[in-house]
């Protein structure tokens, strides 16, 4: 093990002379007696004389102590296992370093910077001065340098202030330079394993004698936005296992707004994935991050038009103060009232205005001009709703702001020269952007224009009839969506607009904008707040050459334009790097002349760490074994106290858990989404105590399978989808558990938005399913909708409605409650991911944004959560209450 | 001039102090309770018993008011009037200190002294300068003169012919001193018994490996390092039964008793016993 290792301090060696020396004296005194004062000392006097010479230490207590030595004396002489023998004094010459500091290299920076100090300490140990060249472009002037020749010493503070760039390396850049330092006599590569010119790269190496390069430290990712409800994520390597990725969404205060999961599959490099916000959680996202990945590349930057969706509905200057209930602007505004901003106005003046989307009622009447100019907007980017109404169906004909061709007049289905009826609406289409919206059984339509039936109106249509004929029809037109309602705004022709879908589709329409990125009249755009390498936002440094950035750029990051936020605080545009790059290239088809290291250390492994360490064992050992000869093992019997620490998570035994209110929630298996329910049961459980006589003991992780779940009054379920089946076993431990009277609290929603109600049948949330799917062997009596006058609404507060995280859907119950439970419910269904919203960090701070309400929301979550556990706790005794109307009316009589 | 704190302090004192004495009467109590049949008499009680006059006996022990009653002349006896003094002793020494031998052997002492208080003798603490104690209240005093006994010798009070002594001791000493002590005191008709306390570990010497041992007196600079205890342990617990039999033996040629009691043995088991040896004597 030792061939190949050279010591720094030889003549330290020496000291190994003093061993035998050692030896004698550690012969000579023996390990000092346990001693003990004896009262009959005179009966042993003469018995302990018999044997006076001193005992000797054991021959193989003395070889212990001398390997302690002589290990302690190896050391502290440093020695160094295998140098590399190309770093070996043999050659004079500079070492030239070149190292890859673009955007890549920012995954896993510190084991680069790492593996760079030990090469340089292995130069300095050689004694011979090094050459580093950084293959990203300066940020202060936008060229590659040299740096040296120099000490090692002095490298490795340079070393130090190393960062990664959020911008490509030049490797050509690179190669041109190598060519200049000579003499050369050993030079190395820190490769990111990204290339941005395969040629370029294949230069650089030729010129290189070793490469420094592994699939564990290059693994970088990118994030991208393909538009606005997909995004992709791309991996360098085609790795056989199969990665998931979270993606969170900050806000700016740096809260997380909402998460997603995707799962980068075994063999592949991409996935794409949609995600759905809600659109007041998309308003308040920041940026984009891969959890984890501390990468410019891994960050995708909103731009203004994410945070405030502006809405112009566009009408003649009159109706602004027509309220009037047939207005169609009135109904369009009721709907985005409290999410989006909303100006009405003349066209002239909404296009100034930047809008993200705008909504054209039938009642304002553009001039053609007007149109082509409108459609010029839309072509850049921007958002059109249209509604129909008697001038569309009156002046269809070369229309430029139809996404579908219209037949000429409208089909009216009620009147008195129809014999039909008005039409209900149909199901959505998966393709449809509007999928998963809130079915409206009760909506009709009376008249509506009707689109020339051909192929592609199939394709365009987002939401039809139950006829067939399509009721909203959307396409892409240029950057930018143009949508036509294909009936009035307001209550004319359809009740639609009194129905919650219309609220539900135009919201979801309005969050589908892009925003208009290309429709600024600024031609230049000041940086406002730039990526580093490590995808950190700070404001742009005074020393960078930065440049302001024109609107309609086709963006690349440089040292000149890096990624990030330009504009002005209020309306700034954001410039990503990932969906600046193209895919990654990884560095490949390495010449057989250029040696491959990886970024481990074992190049030149100090052997000092390890030596000591085993001297330290071996002390140890000595110890123990002198304290066992002088009969002090009773001493260890207290080691363990002193490093034993309470098991931190463990679960507490039985007879605490029947002493003290524990809550419990389900272990789902993954790991996020059990420290949420934790953390939101821990709130849950703090606020608990803070306000109400109950006094939580603690919150228990529990396992269906093995746990005993009698001991919890209420037991949280969160629902992912991933679960895997439950076996019979723990079937009938929860169906035991119900029928003992417990309550289950299933939660569908799993950090997902979920707005589709239990009662649909289509199941589209993951949370849902996987609730069917587990539950199938459990007997869940028969569910109603929550009732007005249900205990839960009045068992500590009074409540009318549950929210958590989200406010969406209904709450579900038992219909009819066992009298053998008390009357209570064992079963309480939702989807309003309460435990995000319980959660408090260590500062009783919450830690997840509840949306839309806010923190008045939160309380509500709070509530709606201690009137669950005083249900659990106190059973009907509040329902009591549901009389007393009745009561204090007959004791009035 | 005291202070309600010195009070406090005193009341505190005597209240710790109590625990011994205490636990000294529970002791002695558990023995009176099992010794059936004993008369008690006290000083203030005139009569033991009477008896008809019979030739040589004084006149002036004759009762005349119980002689008046009956045809007989009764004499008062007044032999059991007189009292036995019993002096106690507990070694002070540093070698009591070990284990809980001084403690034990204070309990003997002070539940001897209750047992005879209460029996109506009178109690006294060799080498302190406490006369003998009368009556069963005087245990108070003898439990405050305990801690000013400390030598084994005769005070300014010497012991009276008759006299019973009980020393109480783990007699880790060369005999030759106690032998001498005895002697003088056997010279004068006075009876004893020698308690001797030790520790388990005295006994059996329960050690393992190297040891080195020291004189817990401090008399003996030298220590005795023994590599391998186990190796001696048979040849020490010979001494030490060699020892015990010295003593054994010292008593009986003295006409005195001998009692061992471990520290391990319950000091009413203990008590018992004893009473049984006095009793025998007695």
């Amino acid at each position: 093990m030792l061939e190949g290792a050279t010591f720094l301090f030889p003549w330290l060696l020496g000291a190994l002379v003093v061993l035998p020396a050692l030896w004698w004296l550690l012969r000579v005194l023996p390990p000092r007696p346990k001693t003990i004062k004896f009262p009959a000392f005179f009966l042993l006097k003469d018995i302990g004389t018999k044997r006076k010479t001193a005992a000797r230490a054991p021959w193989w207590l003395l070889l212990l102590r001398c390997l302690v030595a002589a290990l302690f004396i190896f050391a502290f002489a440093e020695p160094v296992l295998h140098p590399a023998a190309r770093l070996s004094a043999a050659k004079r010459g500079d070492v030239l370093i070149v190292f890859d500091n673009g955007w890549a290299s920012a995954s896993h920076w510190q084991a680069r910077i790492a593996k760079l100090d030990d090469m340089l300490a292995q130069i300095g140990r050689s004694g011979r001065p090094v050459v580093i060249i950084p293959t990203a472009p300066s940020a202060q002037d936008g060229h590659v340098h040299s740096i040296g020749p120099m000490e090692a010493e002095q490298a490795l503070k340079w070393a130090g202030r190393l960062a990664p760039q959020p911008w490509p390396t030049a490797p050509d850049k690179a190669a041109a330079l190598v060519k200049t330092v000579r003499p050369v006599s050993y030079a190395v590569l820190f490769s990111d394993g990204v290339t941005p010119d395969a040629l370029d790269s294949r230069n650089l190496l030729k010129s290189m004698n070793a490469v420094v390069m592994d699939d564990y430290v290059n693994t970088p990712l990118i994030l991208r936005q393909e538009d606005s409800t997909h995004y992709s994520v791309e991996r360098l390597h085609a790795a056989k296992h199969a990665e998931t990725v979270t993606v969170a969404a900050y806000t700016t205060a740096g809260d997380i707004a909402d998460e997603t999961k995707a799962v980068l599959p075994a063999g592949d490099k991409n996935i794409s994935f949609t995600w759905n916000m809600l659109p007041q959680v998309r308003g308040k996202t920041a940026r984009l991050v891969i959890n984890g990945a501390d990468m410019a590349s891994a960050v995708f930057l909103a731009n203004t038009q994410w945070r405030q969706r502006t809405v112009g509905i566009i009408a003649p200057t009159a109706e602004q103060q027509n309220r009037d209930f047939l207005s169609g602007a009135y109904y369009i505004r009721r709907a985005l009232e409290p999410e989006s901003q909303m100006t009405v106005g003349p066209l002239a003046s909404l296009l100034k205005k930047h809008e993200a989307v705008l909504i054209l009622p039938d009642s304002a009447a553009l001039t053609m001009p007007e149109k082509e100019e409108l459609r010029h907007w839309v072509d850049g980017g921007g958002f059109l709703i249209r509604f129909a109404g008697p001038n569309l169906a009156a002046h269809s004909e070369d229309d430029p702001l139809l996404p579908v061709p219209l037949r000429a007049g409208a089909r009216a289905m009620e009147g008195a020269m129809t014999w039909e009826n008005p039409v209900h609406l149909g199901a959505i289409s998966k393709q449809s952007p509007l999928y998963g919206l809130p079915p409206s059984p009760d909506t009709t339509v009376a008249r509506q224009v009707l689109a020339d039936p051909t192929q592609a109106v199939f394709a365009k249509t987002w939401l039809q009839l139950a006829d067939g004929t399509p009721l909203i029809t959307g396409s892409a037109t240029g950057k930018g969506t143009l949508v036509l309602v294909h009936t009035t705004a307001g209550p004319t022709w359809s009740n639609f607009c009194y129905s919650g879908l219309y609220v539900a589709a135009l919201r979801r329409m309005v969050s589908l904008s892009n925003g208009i990125t290309g429709y600024k009249t600024q031609t230049a755009l000041p940086p406002l707040s730039l990526l580093d390498g490590f995808g950190h936002l700070a404001p742009p440094d005074n020393n960078a050459i930065v440049k302001n950035i024109a609107p309609h750029e086709n963006f690349f990051p440089t040292p000149q334009t890096p990624p990030g936020l330009y504009g002005s605080a209020l309306d700034f545009s954001a410039f990503n790097l990932g969906n600046a790059l193209s895919h990654m290239q990884p560095l490949d088809n390495i010449p057989s002349a250029v040696t491959v290291e990886s970024y481990n250390k074992t190049g030149g492994h100090d052997l000092k760490p390890l030596l000591l360490k085993w001297a330290i064992l071996l002390l140890l050992a000595d110890t123990l074994v002198t304290l066992r000869l002088r009969g002090l093992m009773a001493l260890l019997a207290f080691l363990p106290l002193l490093f034993s620490t309470p098991a931190v998570a463990a679960q507490p035994p039985p007879e605490k858990l029947v002493s003290g209110l524990y809550l419990a929630y389900i272990k789902t298996g993954d790991a996020a989404i059990d420290h949420i329910s934790r953390d939101g049961l821990e709130g849950l459980g703090s606020e608990i105590s803070l306000r109400t006589a109950a006094q939580v003991g603690g919150v228990v992780g529990v396992d269906p399978d093995k746990d005993n779940l009698a001991f919890y009054p209420v037991i949280y379920w969160p629902m992912t989808g991933a679960e895997p089946d439950l076996d019979k076993r723990a079937a009938a431990n929860i169906q035991n558990y119900i029928n003992q009277g417990g309550l289950i609290l299933f939660d569908t929603s799993a950090g997902q938005f979920n707005n589709a109600q239990f009662g649909d049948d289509t199941g589209s949330t993951p949370g849902l399913r996987a609730l069917r799917r587990l539950t199938r062997d459990i007997d869940i009596p028969a569910l109603a909708r929550i009732g007005k006058d249900n205990i839960l609404t009045k068992s500590f507060y009074l409540l009318q409605d549950f929210p958590g995280q989200f406010d969406s859907g209904t709450l579900w119950v038992e219909k009819e409650p066992s009298p053998l439970h008390d009357g209570v419910t064992s079963v309480v269904i939702g989807g309003n991911n309460w435990a995000a919203a319980w959660s408090q960090d260590n500062g009783d701070r919450a830690r997840y944004l509840v949306q839309p309400g806010g923190e008045a929301q939160r309380e509500m979550a709070y509530r709606f959560g201690i009137n669950l556990i005083m249900v659990a706790l106190t059973g009907n005794y509040k329902a009591d209450q549901v009389h007393t109307p009745y009561i204090l009316k007959r004791l009035g009589q | 001039m005291s202070g309600p704190m010195d009070n406090l302090s005193k009341a505190g004192k005597i209240a710790g102090n109590l625990g011994l004495l205490l636990k000294a009467e529970r002791v002695a109590h558990a023995v009176m309770k099992g010794m059936h049949g004993r008369r008690r008499t006290g000083t203030g009680e005139t009569f033991w018993q009477f008896r008809p006059w019979a030739s040589g006996d004084a006149r002036r022990d004759i009762d005349w008011r119980q002689s008046a009653k009956r045809d007989d002349v009764f004499i008062r006896q007044t032999e059991w009037e007189a009292a036995q003094t019993v002096w106690l002793w507990r070694d002070g020494s540093a070698s009591m200190d070990f284990g809980v031998k001084k403690e034990y052997a204070e309990t003997l002492l002070l539940a001897l002294g209750i047992v005879f208080l209460n029996g109506g003798e009178q109690a006294g603490l060799l080498g302190t300068g406490l006369a003998p104690q009368t009556g069963t209240p005087a245990i108070q005093r003898l439990f405050e003169a305990l801690s000013t006994q400390t030598e084994l010798a005769e005070s300014a009070r010497p012991v009276a012919a008759f006299s019973h002594v009980i020393l109480i001791s783990d007699f880790y000493f060369p005999l030759d001193a106690l032998r001498d002590f005895c002697a003088s005191l056997a010279a004068r008709h006075v009876t004893g018994t020698l308690v001797q306390v030790f520790d388990p570990a005295e006994k059996d010497l329960p050690y393992k490996g190297r040891v080195r041992f020291e004189d817990i007196e401090g008399l003996d600079m030298d220590a005795a390092d023994i590599p391998q205890v186990e190796a001696v342990r048979a040849a020490y617990t010979q001494k030490f039964s060699a020892h015990q039999a010295a003593l054994g033996e010292m008593a009986r040629r003295f006409g005195w008793h001998f009692a061992a009691f471990s520290t391990g043995t319950k000091p009413e088991v203990s008590l018992t016993q004893l009473c049984g040896v006095l009793g025998t004597h007695a």
